[in-house]
């Protein structure tokens, strides 16, 4: 699992917390790369223990804020890198994200960040991974409610999605 | 017209080259060109917790070379974006650049309850120019997400009247030399008419 948002406090954050829960709640065994924890420099090759992970991983889960309707820079530059191998493991890729406009705003904006990993990342990948994404769209007009509402629907479906 | 050149020649000497080509061609037909580079500049591409806390302030920029960056962006007239297509989109230091360099305030507003609303309405003339690993028909069939981005995403940000224009090598990895500098001059010859 990779996450990519900059503040602890961060509602992406929190879904973090949620997806680890879900996922061990559903007997997986789940390996953390925080890229702003571990202070991730996309100038250097990538670490060695990102490296060792993605080795053993069956499923990469990727959870991040969407920025200018794509995923933001530093987990751009992770996955150029990672996926140079061909992550010859991995059989499923997952999304948990948010997105500040509604569904509407973002199909009109072009969906770059679906369109990323659908069309450039899964294509690298040796065994074709499908893609399966959990999406928070309108956060920004969204109600504490359907804040909640979200972070308990990726808790109980995350362990589902993955393999 | 004032133009931003903003380059990111990463992991590719061609790519140096389509910069220069593009910077001599618009010199050449009278233009004022600023250059920001990505790779010389060291610019961080990484949005940082400080940046982000204070991205909805009324002060967003806190990094000074993202401040000397939004500064150039507002008294430019045109942008041009040069880069080497990565993961179907722009290199990672042009996402980080627009992340970071591209703030309310700069590139667009941001209302109680009207959304995001353009801000950039100085820029006249956006142009990209990409080079692509992939041959044409690939990049049409999986969608050019870089070219999105700037010409749908960015663009929005311009005025009503801006106008984008985009020059791409399609195919570069299998390029021969000859293509290349056909490449080139065609950068130089096209640029400065747009």
């Amino acid at each position: 699992m990779v996450a990519a948002h900059p503040c602890a406090d961060s509602y992406v954050t929190a879904a973090r917390e949620r997806v680890m829960t879900g996922l061990s709640a559903s007997g997986h065994d789940s390996i953390l790369i925080d890229l702003y924890a571990t202070a991730y420099d996309p100038h250097l090759p990538l670490p060695i223990s990102d490296a060792d992970a993605l080795q053993t991983a069956t499923s990469l889960v990727l959870v991040h804020p969407t920025w200018w309707t794509s995923q933001p820079a530093i987990l751009l530059a992770w996955l150029d890198q990672a996926t140079a191998s061909g992550l010859p493991g991995v059989s499923v890729l997952a999304s948990v994200t948010t997105l500040g406009g509604s569904r509407f705003a973002n199909f009109l904006g072009g969906e770059s960040g679906l369109r990323v990993v659908n069309r450039a990342v899964r294509p690298r990948c040796v065994q074709r991974p499908p893609h399966r994404r959990l999406a928070f769209y309108g956060m920004d007009r969204s109600t504490a409610d359907e804040r909640a509402a979200f972070l308990d629907r990726v808790e109980r479906r995350i362990g589902t999605l993955v393999r | 017209m004032r133009v931003l050149l903003v380059i990111d020649p990463v992991r590719d000497v061609f790519v140096r080259d389509v910069a220069i080509a593009a910077k001599n061609g618009l010199e050449t037909s009278g233009h004022d060109v600023d250059v920001v580079d990505l790779v010389a500049e060291r610019f961080p591409p990484v949005m940082s917790a400080a940046d982000r806390r204070a991205y909805f302030t009324d002060d967003p920029l806190v990094c000074p070379q993202a401040a000397a960056s939004a500064a150039l962006v507002r008294s430019a007239d045109g942008l041009v974006f040069v880069y080497p297509t990565t993961l179907s989109t722009v290199t990672p230091g042009i996402k980080g650049w627009i992340e970071r360099t591209l703030v309310p305030g700069v590139a667009f507003t941001i209302g109680d309850q009207t959304g995001a609303k353009r801000g950039m309405s100085n820029i006249r003339r956006l142009v990209g120019i990409a080079t692509y690993d992939d041959h044409h028909w690939d990049v049409l069939r999986h969608g050019d997400n870089g070219r999105r981005l700037i010409q749908r995403n960015v663009r929005f940000c311009g005025g009503l009247r801006t106008r984008s224009n985009w020059i791409a090598m399609y195919d570069a990895e299998r390029a021969t030399d000859d293509e290349r500098s056909a490449f080139l001059e065609r950068v130089e010859r096209g640029v400065g008419k747009l």
